[in-house]
């Protein structure tokens, strides 16, 4: 069954390194993310695997098949691999109604006849849109085109499935529909989804393990929980924190990192070198404010976004630091307060390679 | 080593590789190799000439030629003459074209002038027409009794009046004509960048504190120059390489432009001048491209020719409005219309000129034995030169289409790759090459068998070849287009579900592009029934198309017949060109 291995895969365009060196595993069933900022090889990434785009080096398999290697000179076509694939666009042929468009992958593979309309219905039926059948997608809205697009693939029952950046064209409330839709599916047809997107929210909710990427090459994969709570570096809990990290420079001594703000304390760090120069990585929504104690500040500005209070503060040195806390009262600008933070939250990084100290 | 191989082999071996491979090889021997053929040819010894020199062979390297047209006595008349009037035919229809249908744009792209719809019409009209009809009904309408047929024509018949000779035959008359039939490039092109241009690129300029001259220069300039670079250089290759207006009215004044004395060398026999003459055409379109586009900075900017006005902010003309679009719906709409009905009223006369009551007569359409000849429509003669032009027109459409898709693929899907790019750029030779030229080296290249195919001299699959030739660009470009939406993702979805192409093609591809494929095949077809200037090199007795009978029919006096087969081409083109219309139209 398939699970899906890239091993040194590799992707120039000219001399430009889109994706490098690429070490995946994709297990049976799962929901894998791919993040990552803009450019830094997502969609390359897909493309590979799909078939769609050919490695210039590297080996990637799909079950026990080789469906790449480049030093054998295997390169084999898309559609041979067993994928479906959703594209950002939805790529839907213009020209085709909803159901000539779902009922496209059956017809290539000689499914004709009664059995087709009876599995087209019900694909239609599984993504609610049984009632658009006859139309063009033209004259359909961006969720629905989207359902379409899944109903084509799913279909012919792909085992696996790629999106990309599927929900980045609908609005915000049609997203959180369509996460839920998406994870029930996935439940459903038990089909290993490979998936794209550059919202950190949408992979830590939706994935079973992820890939954070950055400029080409994978910092780090695991579970959302994992990533999130000992991301491998800087770039990573950066990209992965909600709002935006807080990070102090500071020195440590003993228990504590001494920082120009203040002391900020640590725990459960076995290897911290007394001395050492670190980044100090500080979650917005792990900071408290009290009367004393913590790193003292000055309040810049506060105010309420529903049901958090977002206040941020201006330490002696200078330093900026946002704090999101649950609802409270709005703090007069200029007052002073002192920030604390529990020492199991506090996220320790080398200064030079930005590596988390483990 | 075989990995190597194989690598390769996956490569190579992706649908728009082959089709871009394929595409690459026929462009070639269609165009590169014809090209470089007759630049040998004029170096080598012609059959004919080997007697002039004791002892030399047939096919010898000598200069000869290209002395007896540079350098002889004879050059003032093969070569200096013809080149100074095309230079000035060109350089003031050039400037005259540029000048009426870039400020006809403006008045309809820009100003509140009513009647935009009928002008746009009557500028495009005379486009659509073969060339050579306006002058033939420029003839009509002009002659006088003192000129070669001794018949007045429509003019002096109703006002008495005779104009001077040099209005009706010489260089004046074919700068005019070709003004009339060609001032639609620059309209057309420099009419659709001026709509695009909308008033709020100025807005954002003056909002930033700049001055109208600065509003000008920076702003408007380099969004009508693209249009006005591609329309100088339609305009300027269309002038060196006119051929039948100059065939009308130059030669009863003995006046040859190169394209015409090109023709003549061939039909003296002399191939060897009309070599050198084609050479020194080709590198003269050649080189004035090449120059504007340094010049400008411009590579790519040979847009194609659409055009629609936009309702974008428009200056008021005020209170002169109404007479300034009267006075220019006369102007634009006399040249345009009055042709058409002058056409009418010759090929429905008796005799030459002299419109009387009495003269009038269906002879020349449906009568019998006129001077050995049949009215048009009941001819055997004819209605071979209609089903031939229907049958070369037609098949050339088709393979212009799939040309078009073919490399229009190619060419999408390998954007920006090496081989797209010399796709387009071998494509685009075609457009340099004027008609007469082009013929004259498919005459080089195929009168003799070429191994084991045989002599295509007068055989219509040699017409259809140089057709097909000569529509390349306009087919490569057009099916770049089709194809620049199509061959992506569309596509991509596609090979997720099939490993055949062809499916894939068959499925997808085609019907996506069905459209715009529609209108190239009959933008090609049309363009080609009204071709002259190549095919009058080709033709024989065999193969006569439409506008090679109506030529052969001025050169024989016999100009009733002559209006009357150009009336049935303009029939041809207008429903072409109404059809494509229809289906350029909106889009699903
Ligand atoms: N066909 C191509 N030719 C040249 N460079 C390319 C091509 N396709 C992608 N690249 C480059 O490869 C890099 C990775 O591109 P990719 O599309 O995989 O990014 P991405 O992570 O999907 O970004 P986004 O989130 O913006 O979609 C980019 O720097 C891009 O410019
Ligand atoms: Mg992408």
């Amino acid at each position: 069954m398939p699970s899906i291995t890239l091993s040194q895969v590799e992707k120039r365009f000219g001399q430009d390194v889109a994706v490098a060196a690429l070490d995946i595993t994709i297990a049976e069933g799962e929901f894998f993310s791919l993040v990552g900022p803009s450019g830094c090889g997502k969609t390359t990434t897909m493309r590979m695997i799909g078939g769609l785009e050919t490695p210039t080096s590297g080996r990637i398999s799909i079950g026990d098949k080789d469906v790449f290697d480049a030093e054998a000179g295997i390169m084999a076509p898309p559609a041979t691999r067993g994928i479906g694939m959703v594209f950002q666009s939805y790529a839907l042929w213009p020209h085709m109604t909803v159901r000539a468009n779902v009922g496209f992958g059956l017809d290539v593979r000689g499914i004709k006849g009664s059995e087709a309309t009876t599995r087209i219905n019900n694909t239609l039926e599984q993504l609610q849109i049984r009632h658009l059948a006859d139309r063009y997608p033209g004259e359909l809205s961006g969720g629905q085109q989207q359902r379409v697009a899944l109903a084509r693939e799913l279909i012919v029952g792909a085992k696996i499935l790629q999106l990309d950046e599927p929900l980045s064209n609908l609005d915000a409330k049609l997203r959180m529909e369509m996460r839920i839709e998406l994870k029930r599916l996935h439940a459903e047809s038990g089909a290993t989804f490979i998936y794209v997107t550059h919202d950190q929210m949408e992979a830590l909710t939706l994935s079973t393990r992820m890939a954070v990427m950055r400029q080409g090459v994978v910092q780090q994969v695991g579970t959302p929980r994992e990533i999130y709570e000992t991301p491998a570096n800087l770039f990573v809990a950066e990209f992965l924190s909600i709002n935006r990290l807080n990070v102090l420079q500071g020195v440590i001594k003993g228990d504590v990192v001494q920082s120009a703000s203040g002391d900020v304390p640590f725990a459960g760090v076995t290897n911290a070198q007394e001395g050492a120069r670190v980044k100090v990585g500080l979650r917005p929504d792990d900071l408290r404010l009290g009367e004393s104690g913590g790193i003292p500040s000055t309040v810049d500005v506060s105010f309420v976004a529903g049901s958090m209070t977002l206040t941020t503060v201006i330490t002696a040195d200078g330093n900026k630091l946002l704090i999101v806390e649950p609802y409270r009262n709005e703090i007069s600008a200029g007052a002073h307060v002192h920030v604390l933070c529990d020492a199991k939250s506090v996220l320790l990084f080398e200064d030079d390679s930005e590596l988390r100290i483990a | 080593m075989n990995q190597a191989l194989q690598r390769m082999r996956q490569r190579l071996m992706r649908p728009h590789i082959i089709v871009g491979l394929v595409v690459l090889v026929i462009l070639s021997a269609l165009v590169i190799v014809p090209v470089a053929e007759i630049l040998f040819e004029s170096f080598r010894l012609q059959d004919r000439d080997v007697r002039r020199f004791p002892g030399a062979e047939a096919g010898q390297w000598v200069l000869f030629y290209w002395e007896r047209v540079l350098a002889s006595s004879l050059s003032q008349r093969i070569f200096y003459g013809p080149l100074i009037n095309t230079m000035i035919v060109t350089v003031c229809f050039t400037f005259l074209a540029m000048l009426l249908g870039v400020a006809l744009a403006w008045l309809v792209a820009r100003t509140d002038m009513p009647f935009k719809a009928l002008i746009s019409a009557s500028v495009v009209l005379p486009y659509i027409l073969p060339a050579w009809t306006i002058a033939l009904a420029w003839t009509t309408l002009f002659r006088t009794d003192s000129q070669t047929l001794g018949a007045a024509g429509f003019l002096q018949t109703m006002t008495g009046m005779a104009v001077p000779d040099w209005v009706t035959f010489g260089l004046f008359p074919i700068t005019i004509v070709m003004v009339i039939n060609y001032y639609a490039y620059a309209f057309l092109l420099t009419t659709a960048a001026l709509s695009s241009m909308n008033r709020q690129l100025e807005e954002a300029a003056m909002m930033h504190g700049a001055s109208l001259w600065t509003i000008i220069r920076r702003v408007n300039l380099p969004l009508v120059l693209p249009a006005l670079v591609s329309s100088f250089v339609l305009t300027f290759a269309t002038g060196l390489g006119a051929f039948g207006v100059p065939y009308l009215l130059g030669l009863p004044a003995d006046v040859q432009v190169m394209a015409t004395y090109l023709y003549t060398s061939t039909t003296l026999g002399r191939y060897g001048d009309a070599y050198v003459l084609t050479v020194i055409l080709i590198a003269m379109a050649g080189i004035t491209i090449l120059l504007t586009s340094r010049l400008v900075g411009l590579r790519q900017s040979f847009a194609t020719m659409t055009g629609k006005a936009g309702s974008s902010q428009l200056i008021p003309l005020g209170r002169y409005r109404r007479v300034i679009g009267i006075a220019v719906v006369t102007a634009v709409g006399i040249p345009a219309f009055l042709p058409l009905g002058l056409m009418a009223l010759q090929s429905l006369q008796s005799g030459i000129g002299n419109f009387t009551w009495d003269g009038f007569t269906l002879d020349y359409w449906i009568g019998k034995n006129i001077r050995g000849f049949d009215g048009v429509l009941v001819d055997s003669r004819m209605l071979k030169a209609i089903w031939n032009t229907f049958f070369i027109s037609f098949v050339v459409g088709v393979i212009s289409v799939i040309a078009a898709f073919a490399s229009g693929y190619a060419v999408a899907k390998g954007r920006g790759s090496r081989m797209a790019t010399l796709i387009e750029q071998v494509a685009f030779i075609p457009y340099l090459v004027p008609g007469v030229a082009l013929g004259a080296v498919f005459l080089a290249m195929f009168a003799a068998p070429i191994g084991p195919l045989p002599s295509l001299y007068g055989t219509t699959t040699l017409l259809i070849l140089a057709c097909f030739v000569s529509q390349l660009p306009f087919a490569v470009r057009s099916g770049t287009t089709a194809m620049m939406q199509i061959a992506g993702e569309l596509e991509e979805a596609g090979s997720m579900h099939t490993r055949s192409w062809l499916t894939i093609a068959r499925r997808i591809l085609i019907p996506l592009a069905k459209r715009g494929l529609l209108v190239a095949f009959v933008l090609t077809f049309i363009s080609t029934a009204k071709e002259l200037n190549l095919v009058i090199m080709l033709v024989t007795p065999r193969t006569e198309m439409l506008s090679t009978v109506a030529i052969g029919f001025m050169d024989l006096a016999m100009e009733q017949f002559a209006n009357a087969i150009a009336l049935i081409l303009v029939a041809i083109t207008l429903l072409g060109a109404l059809v494509a219309k229809a289906f350029s139209g909106d889009r699903k």
